[in-house]
């Protein structure tokens, strides 16, 4: 039949198990792996390119999403945190990559240490509201991400102009972007068997 | 947003007004929804959010109304020059801050025409070929959405919007729109105006999909026919005991799992009745598709795609759409 949800969910069934995407009982997700290989993911991203705006004479772009500084918090700690007190669905990190890879190659900017942050604060609270049907607003996000509401509004409108409103993300993308950070786990990082997650 | 002249406000929407406006150098006539920004607690309402990036995607479609620009306008930006030392007065304009989404303007929806036939000087019911092609139109629409992983999860008469000379139905109001592509946590269940919601999300099922839409297709195709609701209800409760009263009470055989649905009580047995005495107009290919439109199961209720080749459709001329 049409039931399309169904049909997508089976063909990437096993995949989506093993990133944590899937609740264990209703409303249950404990520490999904999909953030450890995002982050993973984001921090080999960031050293590359600081290394390339380093020892190239590229001038990276300042935006709105620019700290002065970076901060001190890491992208682990940073996207754990998030998890733990936005309650999204897991979905919503990947969701979120997908956004953030839009906007990067919409505005021709690098990821790098000063922006990472507020990307991901960005990308995955509108993920959330996208996708999700109870979420948090953005002045509970604010906080979780430690900026203003005022400028998380501002962050908000600036990323959702930039991708054209561009939030749909498709069963094939979804699939691929999943995919590709489960490649991260065989791409040398030690990851220890998340072995609590397999025992019912 | 000084490109448009507002002639006239013409509704509320889900989020905020809507106005009929000029376009000053075109003349083109568009439809102006203002959301405003004032709670800045909420940043962009998710509503605004979802709608404005599904009908990106969709607007292609000739029978889902098409989104020209949306604009942001920020009053604190363009009165900057006003006297920034009074903090209250800056206050004043950061609140001025709207979204604007510029659509397509459309002279009536389903319901006001359903309306204009059913009470006023010349009370008539709607021709069949034109209940026909609307519904047609309808199903075209839906399948758009669902192919593209949308569900709208809100359609009835209003959302509906008609262009009356040219007979063209557009399904507008994406605002509860969903995409169901993705794996996620359990749907809400405060969609969908009780008239038009599917038995499945009355009885409290987390999981559901596009039979929800498909339903209130069925109900908007009976009332077309009738000029009146199908499943006028006014609680969950009572939405449940007309729907039971006319389809019949449910039953495992019927809709394997029903009985194990969150909100499902033990409700009286009520023996489905025919329904050609509800849509006595509508024909017997009518309500063999009607009939398929309400099936209990959500698994076996027809899906747009397939409405469209049931031979209620053999008389119209589909090379038109």
């Amino acid at each position: 039949m049409e039931n399309l949800s169904t049909d997508c969910g089976n063909m990437h069934s096993d995949i989506y198990r093993t990133l944590g995407l899937k609740e264990l009982r209703k409303g249950v997700f404990r520490s999904p792996r999909v953030l450890r290989l995002l982050s993973s993911l984001l921090d080999k991203s960031v050293q590359k390119n600081e290394m390339l705006l380093e020892t190239t004479q590229i001038k990276d772009v300042v935006t709105i999403f620019h700290g002065l500084r970076p901060p001190t918090v890491s992208i682990r700690d940073y996207i754990d945190r998030i998890f733990k007190y936005a309650a999204c669905s897991p979905s919503c990190f990947v969701v979120a990559h997908i956004y953030m890879d839009r906007f990067l190659q919409q505005t021709d900017i690098r990821l790098t240490a000063l922006n990472v942050h507020r990307l991901l604060i960005t990308s995955v609270m509108i993920a959330a509201k996208f996708v999700d049907d109870a979420f948090f607003n953005n002045a509970y996000y604010a906080k979780v991400g430690g900026v203003s509401t005022e400028e998380l509004n501002r962050l908000e409108m600036k990323f959702l102009f930039s991708i054209d409103f561009r939030l749909q993300v498709n069963v094939n993308t979804f699939g691929n972007y999943c995919y590709q950070l489960e490649k991260e786990t065989a791409g040398g990082l030690q990851i220890e068997r998340p072995i609590q997650a397999c025992r019912d | 947003m000084e490109k448009y002249e507002k002639l006239e406000k013409v509704g509320e929407g889900t989020y905020g007004k809507v106005y009929k406006a000029k376009d000053k150098v075109t003349g083109q006539i568009v439809a102006l929804k203002k959301t405003r920004l004032e709670m800045d607690e909420e940043g962009v309402p998710p509503t605004a959010l979802r709608e404005v990036s599904l009908l990106q995607m969709l607007s292609q479609s000739l029978y889902v109304v098409r989104l020209l620009s949306v604009e942001h306008v920020d009053a604190n930006s363009t009165n900057s020059n006003l006297d920034d030392s009074d903090p209250s007065k800056r206050n004043q304009t950061n609140n001025k801050s709207n979204l604007y989404l510029v659509f397509e303007y459309l002279d009536t929806d389903l319901k006001k025409f359903i309306d204009s036939h059913r009470k006023g000087a010349n009370p008539r019911p709607l021709p069949p070929s034109l209940i026909q092609s609307f519904l047609f139109q309808l199903c075209k629409g839906v399948a758009h959405c669902h192919s593209h992983g949308v569900l709208h999860r809100d359609l009835k008469p209003q959302n509906l919007l008609l262009d009356q000379d040219k007979g063209i139905l557009k399904i507008a109001d994406l605002g509860l729109g969903r995409a169901f592509t993705v794996p996620l946590k359990s749907y809400t269940h405060e969609i969908v105006t009780l008239w038009y919601r599917a038995p499945e999300v009355l009885l409290g099922s987390s999981h559901y999909s596009t039979g929800v839409d498909m339903w209130s297709v069925g109900c908007i195709f009976a009332e077309m026919s009738r000029r009146q609701a199908l499943f006028p209800g006014d609680s969950e409760f009572q939405q449940l005991l007309h729907i039971f009263r006319l389809l019949g009470t449910p039953t495992e055989e019927q809709w394997p799992g029903v009985t194990a649905l969150r909100d499902w009580h033990v409700y009286p047995k009520w023996e489905p009745q025919n329904l050609v005495r509800v849509v006595p107009s509508l024909g017997p290919q009518g309500v063999d598709l009607l009939s398929k439109m309400l099936k209990y199961d959500p698994a076996e209720r027809i899906s747009a795609k397939a409405a469209m080749d049931h031979p209620y459709f053999d008389s119209l001329d589909k090379s038109q759409f």
